[in-house]
């Protein structure tokens, strides 16, 4: 049976002059797994919003095409009436729950559609029958890891038994553990009979298990019929393997550079300056007996499973916690890019954005940063207007004109494709020149390409800290497995 | 014990109301006593003790101000008396952002045959106050970092500042919440059915005869 079917559907928004989505038409089977793949800007969130009805309530714009659902037109059919076949499941983690009790949360759908209490209570038995739900049961959202919240989410998205789901970007914020559990979870999706539809920019945790792939490209569709084929197309595929990609690490690729470059290059004999120290920090039950160095034009990576402490760590160091044990000390206060980069944004146009609090910068070094980082042409576009990739470059830019030697960025990559996750690897390269970095990240392509050091935390300490080459990429290799299975444990 | 949301919102429609028509100083401490009230028996002492704490604040400020009306007293005096007439809202309002779930408060409005739009609109509202608190924080955080200020010695620019950040993550977080409401069914036209019992108990149905009866008397004894 037919799940989803277009025909040359066609979706352009109110104020755009191309289209985003361009004489779409495909076919998806019921119970088969779909990716929808493509960079930033392709259309991928377009079509997700358009299968699940957003499109027409949230979004304005201009309309061709037909979309079935069942077998059912759904153009002009009520987003309520879409969502008792399609179940959502967003990317943020933050802002996807209606409510803020958990219990509250799984019920909320049901309540909309008048169930009796009976019936919402064999929802939930059902559910907690095909999902661990236990554990997160009549709980505060705000208290659930990110996987809890994933979790929370798609049995939020399953209590009225749809035959679809639809995920977008589900692993930007999940780490490598709890996305190979999003893998076995959707594996049995499908042996219940759903059709999955999934739209993200990393895939490795859906190698193997793929019916079909929706390639999208300047809001053209391409549909590959087996995953094998999709594998086998110009499209950067390599991340399906993780563990096998084959990427240069930093260090090879700075070992053929002719000259040390910036006023971190070292010369002959001379070691590199610290210019974060923690000896013997704790925090809650968090982090114990933390000892960290960090040093100028290093770039360190922080991993660690969810829950481990890395953003503790970077907020003991930027001054906003205080150790309850141990001494931290800094050279100058550091400079913390956050993973919401909105929170980060004061200004009215991209070009004022790099004064603000740094009235000393000079208009030549605004234009020289900005044009190195292509976002001269956006300079007096409002930092709000900018995507997810040019803001995280406009957060960039405003850490290389200030005036510290550490820099943490906190999963700068959050979100972005492939494209921008390289940008960001030439961008950090160059911070590194002038000042330490130090990136908290659960990336591995993004991880295997930027890495001057890897240091693993667990359990509330750094068991694992070396330099990291071509000779270490087990060692990497092996944290992620060893988190993976702690993960495992824990369920 | 939990009073159901009705009562709560039917009293900051009435409060004001009966500011309407003053002439009674008896009708404000009627008021702050059924808010008190009302927080006692819902087991909430600690917030009634921050909130009566606030309130002795605002009346030692009121007695200061009116002790020198020459000195700005007068013009302070008229603000700080509206604030004390709206701290019995402000209790109430504390229950229904900090104690129902947004299911909760829909189901309890379900009953009044309001415009789903409303509705929807005041519930989103309500959800939105307790992610704004957060939100807030973290901005405060990114501002230090950035070295901008945030001080009472610059509030203009303070404000301004925390303002653009701000209005824009009220815009998106509006937009996903709303969003992620759609999804669920929440503008389905259907009665609403609630998972938790939101009925009106003897308790509610005696505070509301209580508010309602206060409102009268005190329109008529001025």
């Amino acid at each position: 049976m037919v799940a989803i079917s277009t025909d040359r559907y066609t979706f352009r928004y109110d104020n755009k002059k191309t289209a985003a989505l361009t004489d779409c038409s495909f076919k998806i089977m019921a119970g088969e797994i779909v990716l929808v793949a493509g960079d930033s800007g392709s259309g991928k969130s377009t079509l997700m919003k358009s299968i699940n009805g957003l499109i027409g309530e949230t979004v304005e714009g201009h309309l061709d095409g037909k979309l079935h659902i069942n077998n059912r037109d759904m153009t002009d059919l009520p987003i309520y009436e879409k969502s008792r076949e399609i179940g959502s499941v967003f990317q943020n983690p933050r802002s996807q729950f209606f409510t803020l009790n958990s219990t509250s949360e799984m019920v909320f759908a049901m309540e909309n559609y008048g169930f009796s209490k009976g019936d919402m209570d064999d929802s939930l038995k059902r559910i907690g029958r095909e999902l661990p739900i236990g554990d997160i049961m009549d709980r505060e959202i705000l208290t659930l890891s990110s996987g809890e919240r994933q979790l929370l989410a798609l049995a939020s998205a399953m209590v009225l038994n749809p035959g679809i789901l639809v995920f977008d970007e589900p692993s930007a914020n999940l780490d490598y553990s709890n996305a190979m559990k999003l893998k076995k979870i959707i594996l049995k999706l499908k042996a219940m009979g759903k059709t999955v539809i999934v739209a993200d920019h990393r895939f490795f945790y859906l190698n193997g298990i793929l019916d079909k792939v929706l390639l999208l490209e300047k809001g053209a569709l391409t549909c590959f019929h087996r995953e094998a084929d999709f594998k086998g197309s110009d499209y950067d595929t390599r991340s399906f393997n993780l563990f096998n990609m084959d990427l240069p690490c930093r260090r090879e690729r700075c070992r053929k550079l002719a000259e040390p470059r910036g006023s971190n290059a070292l010369k002959e004999g001379e070691q590199p300056e610290d210019v974060a120290v923690l000896s013997g920090v704790g925090k809650w039950n968090v982090l114990n007996d933390v000892n960290l160095a960090l040093k100028s034009g290093e770039i360190a990576v922080l991993v660690g499973a969810n829950g481990a402490g890395k953003t503790t760590l970077a907020r003991i160091l930027t001054g906003s916690l205080k150790p309850d044990r141990g001494t931290v000390s800094t050279r100058r206060l550091p400079f913390y890019v956050m993973q919401d980069s909105d929170f980060q944004l004061f200004g009215t146009s991209v070009e004022s954005e790099l004064s603000i609090g740094n009235k000393t910068i000079q208009p030549s070094e605004k234009e020289k940063i900005l044009k190195r980082l292509n976002l001269w042409e956006y300079r007096h576009a409002h930092p709000f207007d900018l995507s997810g990739g040019e803001k995280q470059r406009l957060q960039i830019a405003v850490a290389a004109l200030s005036k510290t030697d550490l820099i943490i960025l906190d999963e700068p990559t959050s979100g972005l494709d492939l494209k921008s996750m390289g940008r960001v690897v030439g961008e950090v390269e160059a911070l590194a020149e002038e000042k330490a970095v130090l990136i908290i990240s659960h990336d591995y392509e993004f991880i295997r390409r930027v890495a001057d050091r890897i240091i693993y935390l667990k359990e509330g300490r750094v068991i694992n800290d070396f330099a990291f080459d071509e000779k270490n990429i087990e060692s990497l290799n092996n944290i992620f497995i060893d988190m993976e299975e702690e993960n495992e444990q824990e369920s | 014990m939990r009073v159901n949301p009705l009562v709560a919102f039917l009293f900051n429609m009435i409060l004001p109301i009966g500011l309407m028509f003053p002439g009674n100083h008896y009708q404000h401490y009627f008021f702050l006593s059924v808010a008190s009230i009302i927080l006692l028996i819902t087991s909430k002492l600690v917030r009634l003790m921050k909130f009566a704490a606030a309130y002795g604040i605002f009346f030692g400020l009121s007695i200061l101000a009116d002790y020198y009306p020459n000195y700005g007293g007068q013009f302070f005096l008229i603000f700080i008396v509206y604030s004390m007439q709206f701290i019995p809202c402000l209790m109430m309002a504390s229950l229904l952002i900090k104690d129902y779930s947004a299911g909760e408060i829909i189901s309890s409005l379900e009953p009044l045959r309001l415009p789903k739009s409303f509705v929807v609109s005041l519930t989103i509202l309500l959800r939105y106050i307790p992610t704004f608190r957060r939100e807030f924080s973290y901005i405060k955080e990114a501002m230090r970092l950035r070295n901008v200020p945030y001080t009472i010695r610059r509030p203009v620019k303070s404000f301004e500042f925390f303002l653009v950040p701000q209005l824009f993550r009220c815009a998106i977080l509006a937009e996903e919440i709303t969003s992620a409401g759609l999804v669920k069914g929440i503008t389905n036209p259907v009665r609403r059915s609630s998972y938790y019992d939101m009925r009106m108990g003897a308790v509610d149905y005696i505070l509301c005869l209580i508010l309602i009866l206060g409102l009268v008397v005190f329109i008529w004894w001025r």
